[in-house]
């Protein structure tokens, strides 16, 4: 099974250190998270992982290994800033990836073909790829980077530009790549993708590590912490009827869908909101404990001036 | 490594061969110097308004001065044993080439005088094309030294004007004969033929000819063009091409594939390929001029070698400074102004042609060999020379292959920094920094 660990990791530019003593290990047969605000260093991370550059220290380590350019035809990379050659036609720009990747023989074209079938752009293969819409040519992109069958995959922002069938089917895909044992590693903004997808997760802010393990447990450690710092508590979406701010202890209500959401003063639990609510005499329809969402997390600790401890 | 170094060269040079702007240059090139030789040739052939030249000239002499052997052409002047083939390379290219090429032949072969016992005659004769032109040699001549003409035509190459000269050579021949010993008549003819002694890299005394230089000079300076054209037409396709891939974001996953070495190192090949494969096809279409030419100028089999090893190393050096720094530029208008600066260094040492063949192992020639963004250039004109020691060609060439080695080595680690910057100019200092980093 591969593995991926980033052992203590440094990487500066021209002084500016955009990454700082980070280390993470990621396992195949996992989604894993990598997280961070704009700039963070995500990109100089994944761009060391291939070996495009290298840590001024610490280590790369990929299946025991060093990370060298030998292990280029094992990464699967879809970068953020997604490119192909708008003049050439689909198949030989997914040819040429998969050739660059260490594929060979008479087989590329057709193995392209295959996947591109099985992404429904089967008819679109002798198309100039300038000829394709955005969404398509995101697909074909995701194909360029799995032709090879690669170990690892790093996917940055996939769902960028996709709509919610495409996105349903990337999402179908990378389970898959999980059941096939692979190591993925998602780089995303979009949280809610994130508590959907990933086993676990890294968050690097400023170049340092500052969130690191499984969703759930870092939803754990950090949610008293984020009520603390915030003042506010736990966050209930209800529907019914009355007027559910005359309860006492709700901090504020806001719109939720045809539902309520609503801020509970940090003492208050939900269960405690509950009974108070049916002693006002309001009848309930909907009511849903929403646990505090990773966002709020990625905020809190983006915004906190030294980031938090890992 | 080598076999992702092979995979790009391949695709740039497919996608290069198949470019509609590659193609036009290829084949429309030939056609358009053919076409450009087709309407010279139509200008000069309207010229010699199509007549064929008759190689004969009339003389009437009133005088009574001059002689002639019948049948003997006299051309305009006599040609030196050594340029021989030369020339005789030249008369049988001309004949293949229309009217004006049997104009030139006509030149280089001479003119027939014939004899004509007045004017009427030989006007008649000259009206119905037995001869192309007619002098009359007036009572007075010899004290007034007049000559009149008479052309049938009024072109620039009509055969009166070309007849001039050899008619000059008959009047001395006629002059001397009789009066001066005959083994002098040569002399007034041709009093002196120069053999131009100057030093040589040894210190000894040696011939150098005008002639012989420019013979031994035509490979070596055949190269040098062919190395500018292409250095500036695989610089500008490879820019457009790099261009082209950091505006896209290729460049991303290329690098994730293939490292920036390998990459830079493909690309030139692959573009290169292309530039030679350009050249072939040119040289095929132009085969038999050329084929001729080389007959002509000294094609030494180690000489072509030694250049085309000068050229490829050059071509590498180059191109990798070119695209190296044209990658720093974040668009393709940038790129071209960064990479044409090597292109100008390239074509530097022409400037200092006259100094280099002058004194081919002088101390500027010597120096210029040994810079490595020089040295090809200077290098194949001393080697045209026939003077360069073998000692220093084996140098220069070490020399050159080692920078192209070092050279490959920080334009990669440049090419891949700057590949990955978008929309941002670097200092230099930063281009330095780029450069170290790993």
């Amino acid at each position: 099974m591969p593995t991926l660990s980033v052992e203590d990791a440094v990487k500066a530019y021209d002084g500016k250190v955009a990454v700082d003593h980070v280390s993470f290990e990621v396992q195949g047969g996992e989604v894993f998270g990598l997280l961070g605000p704009n700039g963070a260093g995500k990109s100089t991370l994944i761009r060391m992982t291939m070996d495009i550059l290298r840590p001024d220290s610490g280590r790369i380590v990929l299946d025991g290994l060093p990370s060298t350019n030998a292990n280029h035809d094992r990464i699967g990379y879809l970068p953020e800033e997604r490119g192909l050659y708008r003049k050439y036609k689909v198949l030989d720009v997914l040819d040429y990836f998969g050739r660059l990747k260490g594929m060979k023989g008479p087989d590329v074209k057709k193995k392209a073909q295959a996947a591109l079938d099985e992404v429904g752009l089967g008819e679109w293969a002798k198309k100039r790829v300038d000829a394709l819409s955005k969404g398509m040519q995101q697909k074909v992109q995701i194909v360029g980077t799995l032709l090879h069958d690669p170990d690892f995959v790093i996917l940055d922002e996939p769902f960028s530009g996709l709509d919610p069938i495409n996105t349903r089917m990337v999402k179908e895909l990378m389970a898959r790549l999980k059941r096939q044992g692979k190591l993925v590693v998602l780089s995303t903004h979009q949280m809610d993708q994130v508590e959907e997808l990933c086993d676990r997760i890294v968050m690097i802010d400023r170049g340092k590590r500052v969130l690191y393990g499984t969703v759930r447990e870092i939803k754990r450690r950090y949610a008293p912490e984020l009520r603390k710092a915030s003042g506010r508590g736990n966050v209930v979406v209800v529907d019914g009827e009355g007027d559910f701010t005359k309860v006492e202890g709700v901090l504020d209500a806001r719109p939720s869908g045809p539902a309520t959401a609503l801020t509970l003063a940090p003492e208050l639990t939900p269960e405690a909101f509950l009974s108070r609510a049916i002693a006002a005499g309001i009848s309930i329809s909907h009511f849903e404990a929403s646990p505090t969402p990773l966002e709020e997390i990625f905020v809190h600790v983006a915004m906190s001036p030294a980031g938090a401890a890992s | 490594m080598k076999g992702k170094t092979l995979i790009v060269a391949r695709r740039e040079f497919t996608s290069t061969v198949m470019r509609l702007g590659w193609l036009i240059g290829t084949f429309g090139m030939p056609v358009f110097v053919g076409l450009y030789a087709g309407v010279i040739m139509f200008v000069t052939s309207s010229a010699v308004k199509h007549d064929k030249p008759t190689g004969k000239a009339g003389v009437v002499d009133h005088a009574g001065i001059v002689h002639i052997s019948p049948g003997e052409k006299i051309a305009v002047g006599k040609v030196p044993e050594r340029a021989k083939g030369t020339v005789d390379a030249a008369v049988r290219m001309a004949e293949g080439a229309g009217p004006a090429g049997r104009m030139v032949k006509g030149l280089l072969e001479g003119t027939e005088f014939v004899r004509f016992e007045d004017e009427e005659k030989a006007l008649a004769a000259l009206s119905r094309k037995e001869v192309g032109a007619v002098f009359v040699i007036p009572e007075d001549y010899v004290a007034t030294g007049k000559v009149i003409s008479y052309d049938a035509s009024t072109s620039l190459f009509s055969e009166g004007k070309q007849s001039r000269a050899p008619l000059r050579r008959l009047l001395v021949m006629s002059l001397a004969h009789g009066r001066v010993e005959p083994q002098f008549v040569d002399r007034i003819l041709e009093p002196a033929d120069v053999d131009a002694l100057s030093k040589d890299k040894d210190g000894k005394w040696v011939k150098r000819d005008i002639i012989d230089i420019v013979r031994r000079l035509g490979v070596p300076m055949g190269f040098t063009v062919l190395l500018m054209i292409s250095i500036l037409t695989a610089a500008g396709t490879m820019i457009q091409g790099v261009s082209e891939e950091k505006e896209n974001r290729v460049i991303e996953v290329i690098l994730s594939s293939v490292d920036a070495r390998s990459l830079l190192l493909g690309k030139l090949l692959g573009l290169g390929a292309a530039g030679l494969l350009q050249l072939a096809i040119w040289l095929s279409m132009a085969l038999v001029p050329v084929v001729l030419l080389a007959a002509g100028l000294a094609l030494s089999p180690l000489i072509v070698i030694l250049c085309l090893a000068y050229f490829l190393l050059a071509f590498l050096l180059y191109g990798t400074l070119i695209t190296a720094t044209g990658s720093i530029g974040t668009n393709a208008k940038d790129m071209q102004q960064y990479g044409m600066f090597w292109a100008i260094a390239c074509a530097l040492p022409m400037i200092f042609i006259e100094v280099i063949l002058s004194e081919p192992n002088g101390t500027a020639a010597r120096v210029l060999s040994y810079i490595p963004l020089t040295s090809p250039v200077v290098m194949m004109m001393r080697i045209g020379t026939g003077e360069a020691p073998a000692w220093e060609i084996a140098l220069t060439l070490v020399i050159l292959a080692l920078t192209v080695v070092v050279t490959l080595r920080f334009a990669a680690r440049l090419f891949r920094t700057a590949l990955l910057m978008y929309g941002k100019r670097p200092s230099i200092p930063e281009i330095f920094r780029w450069m170290r980093q790993a």
